[in-house]
């Protein structure tokens, strides 16, 4: 699949089909966020895969923004180092973010809907994934068999978001 | 009125974690999400009630369920509707009060 095709075909998906997802696919999706670019290449994310209906079931209840029940979650973390300063504090969010996009436009590629997440109480998705103090949840990626097919939601036009040598001084194409 | 159980133990322990985890996440998400919540969780309180099948009528409170639930994720891209989902959901459940009360009078 083309790449463009990728980034402009996936949607976010929340209504997924009961069908698992296989570990094979999980596998790949955890190689495409381990192939992400990461800021000093410090590669401080850890990845969490949650399929089990038991663990499934607890995280979603703590999630107030999840609304129906995908067949896996990868939560993804930051492994932060102590005294992070602000610097490194952005960096984790942006590296986790990066490392989710890898994720879900390589779900996509395989025919798996996804949508990322923040609605959910870190402090019982720690909890519940028995992650250590240091460890924070950064990011949820639901993923499953899409039971949906939406439409995309209208976008901004380049001239309105993209400017060439300063701001204000649009883009041409 | 009746006075018997509508929400099951399980059931109440999921609305709680869904209160509580709202509760925190709220205090950095935008103000709007926390009325989304609100109607969100109530939604998910009659979904347990209606579960449980213990309604003396569960018409009204299934109405409104479906009503809440199909218009709710309008927040993000139609606020006017989202919010005469919001005005229509306090005024029905204002009139369904108020016929209850009226119904516990006449039959007191």
């Amino acid at each position: 699949m083309d790449v463009m095709e990728a980034i402009k075909g996936r949607r976010s998906i929340r209504q997924f089909t009961d069908r698992p997802v296989e570990r094979e696919k999980l596998e790949r999706l955890l190689e495409a966020a381990r192939w992400a670019p990461s800021g000093g290449n410090l590669q401080r994310w850890r990845f969490v895969v949650v399929t089990s209906p038991s663990q499934r079931e607890l995280v979603k209840k703590f999630a107030p923004g999840i609304f129906a029940m995908p067949a896996a979650f990868i939560v993804v973390c930051a492994d932060k180092e102590p005294d992070a300063n602000p610097w490194k504090e952005a960096l984790y969010l942006a590296d986790c973010s990066i490392a989710s996009q890898n994720i879900m436009l390589t779900a996509y590629e395989m025919g798996i809907g996804t949508c990322v997440a923040l609605s959910y109480a870190k402090s019982a998705i720690s909890e519940i994934l028995e992650l250590p103090e240091n460890v924070e949840p950064m990011l949820v990626v639901t993923l499953g068999y899409p039971a949906e097919d939406p439409e995309p939601p209208p976008r901004f036009e380049l001239s309105e978001m993209a400017f060439e040598e300063r701001y204000g001084q649009e883009w041409k194409p | 009125m009746s006075q018997r159980m509508v929400v099951s133990e399980e059931g109440l322990y999921e609305v709680l974690a869904f209160l509580v985890s709202s509760a925190q996440i709220l205090v950095n998400e935008p103000h709007l999400y926390g009325t989304f919540r609100l109607i969100d969780g109530a939604s998910r309180l009659i979904g347990f009630a209606l579960e449980s099948g213990q309604l003396e009528d569960e018409e009204f409170l299934r109405r409104l369920k479906e009503d809440v639930d199909e218009r709710k994720f309008l927040l993000m891209t139609d606020e006017d509707t989202y919010f005469q989902l919001l005005e229509d959901s306090t005024r029905a459940m204002a009139r369904e009060m108020k016929k209850r009360a009226s119904a516990q009078e006449a039959g007191a």
